[in-house]
């Protein structure tokens, strides 16, 4: 069974991560509560418990946003390393490989 | 001789030939299906499927529809049956052919998904927002939205440009021929015109696809947005899931720039053929007087671009038949699972 907490609990994680950026754009509460198969209002709950964190910021008919003062990096930039990930995944490069290249254009 | 040439001459004229030729691509394509969809999920395989077997449809739609009034001619009495099926050379229904070919195949899908509702074993809860174009690539949207655009722009602007019949119907153009003293004499020429005319892709023609097109869409829609919303299963599923999710975007997307292709080549090709036309007149001792519709400059280049829209649009239909798939995705950040 999934409640409000842990729903809350797994965002929280994600956004103090890293694995979503600051800006970034949340799921709706309607897709969230359709993938968890809970009731809209529970994921409504877990989103207000976050909003009232700061850790994101719902605007009327902008949808929910990570908020700046909460990820560890901007939204445009995780999304590109995102893409990066995918791309590399995709090739079937090793992750050390990779990894190695981003710390070395990071020195550059 | 050319040899090409003469292969596409008995699959265009001998309808036995054509036959054979597509039994035998038909047998080559759906030998590599098996290969095409391992790995796949039995949601993903039975979609991929359909689309398969929606790609051959409307191949065997297109050659059919060029083939019968070949094989009709060599009917005993069916001249009876192609002067019903073809009303005064209206063969409007050729055109949305491979359009609703296409529906019916988008349609299929949307049962069978309804059929398999997906069945959540561990929650995962979702962080990147999805909705109908998620899982699609821009290259395969920008294909058949450019492709649609097209179509669309040529419906609507050939419609605007056509002509009415003896039989009030929109399916020529009048090729203007001034004032004369005497009317051009052209067969099919309205009674009482004097601008001779010539069979054209017009209202008559291009609103039926219109019409289908108009459906392909919304159910294209659909497809996509219903596969989109659905669940992920489990959390160890998810990349894979995703995967299939891409597969079914980039094959329905495929299927429906295909069918779009095929009749926007169809199309053209009518108008084409309008602008190669001309009407003449010859006045003894004086010299031939020709005249032809005002874009005739442009007609060979639009007839070039109608073929080569459908061998493209052809081929790209046999690789999906045959079961050509993009490189699967392994891993995506997209979700993860929820702590129990």
């Amino acid at each position: 069974v999934t409640d409000s907490q842990s729903i809350y609990e797994d965002l929280r994680g994600s956004i103090v991560a890293g694995r979503l950026g600051s800006g970034e754009r949340l799921p709706t509460v309607r897709q969230v509560a359709a993938d968890l198969g809970v009731a809209i209002g529970t994921a409504a709950k877990a989103y207000r418990q976050l909003e009232a964190d700061g850790l994101v910021v719902t605007r009327t008919g902008a949808g929910t946003h990570v908020a700046e003062s909460a990820a560890l990096l901007p939204g445009a930039i995780v999304i590109q390393i995102r893409e990066l990930a995918r791309a590399a995944n995709e090739l079937g490069l090793r992750h050390d490989d990779v990894l190695s290249v981003v710390r070395g254009a990071l020195q550059d | 001789m050319d040899p090409m040439r003469v292969f596409v001459g008995l699959l265009l004229n001998e309808p036995m030939v054509a036959a054979i030729v597509v039994f035998l691509v038909v047998a080559a394509v759906t030998r590599s299906w098996r290969s095409a969809t391992a790995g796949l999920s039995p949601r993903a395989r039975t979609i991929s499927r359909v689309i398969r077997a929606g790609a051959i449809a409307v191949l065997v739609v297109d050659v059919g529809v060029r083939l019968l009034p070949g094989v009709l001619a060599r009917l005993p009495h069916a001249t009876a049956l192609w002067s019903y099926l073809t009303p005064s050379g209206y063969w409007w229904w050729a055109f949305p052919l491979p359009l609703s070919a296409t529906v019916i195949t988008l349609a299929i899908i949307v049962v069978r998904v309804r059929s398999m509702p997906t069945r959540v074993e561990t929650a995962v809860v979702p962080l990147a927002r999805r909705n109908w174009l998620s899982f699609s690539r821009r290259s395969d949207v920008a294909t058949a939205a450019g492709v649609g655009g097209m179509l669309l722009l040529l419906s609507i602007l050939s419609g605007l440009a056509s002509a009415t019949d003896q039989y009030g119907r929109h399916t020529v153009i009048v090729i203007p021929t001034g004032e004369m003293d005497t009317p051009v004499d052209v067969s099919g020429l309205p009674e009482g015109s004097e601008n001779a005319t010539s069979g054209f892709y017009g209202w008559a023609f291009s609103l039926p696809v219109i019409a289908v097109a108009v459906v392909l869409a919304v159910l294209l829609y659909l497809v996509l947005r219903n596969d989109s919303a659905r669940p992920f299963v489990r959390p160890d599923e998810a990349a894979g899931d995703t995967s299939d999710r891409r597969a079914t975007a980039a094959g329905v997307w495929r299927l429906t720039a295909g069918a779009l292709g095929l009749t926007l080549g169809a199309a053209l090709a009518l108008v084409a053929s309008a602008g190669l036309s001309s009407s003449g007149v010859g006045i003894p001792e004086v010299g031939t007087f020709m005249w032809s519709v005002g874009y005739s400059a442009f007609a060979p280049a639009m007839d070039l671009t109608s073929v080569l829209i459908r061998i493209g649009a052809t081929l790209s239909l046999l690789l999906l038949a045959g079961g050509r798939r993009e490189r699967p995705v392994r891993v995506r950040a997209t979700a993860q699972a929820v702590k129990p």
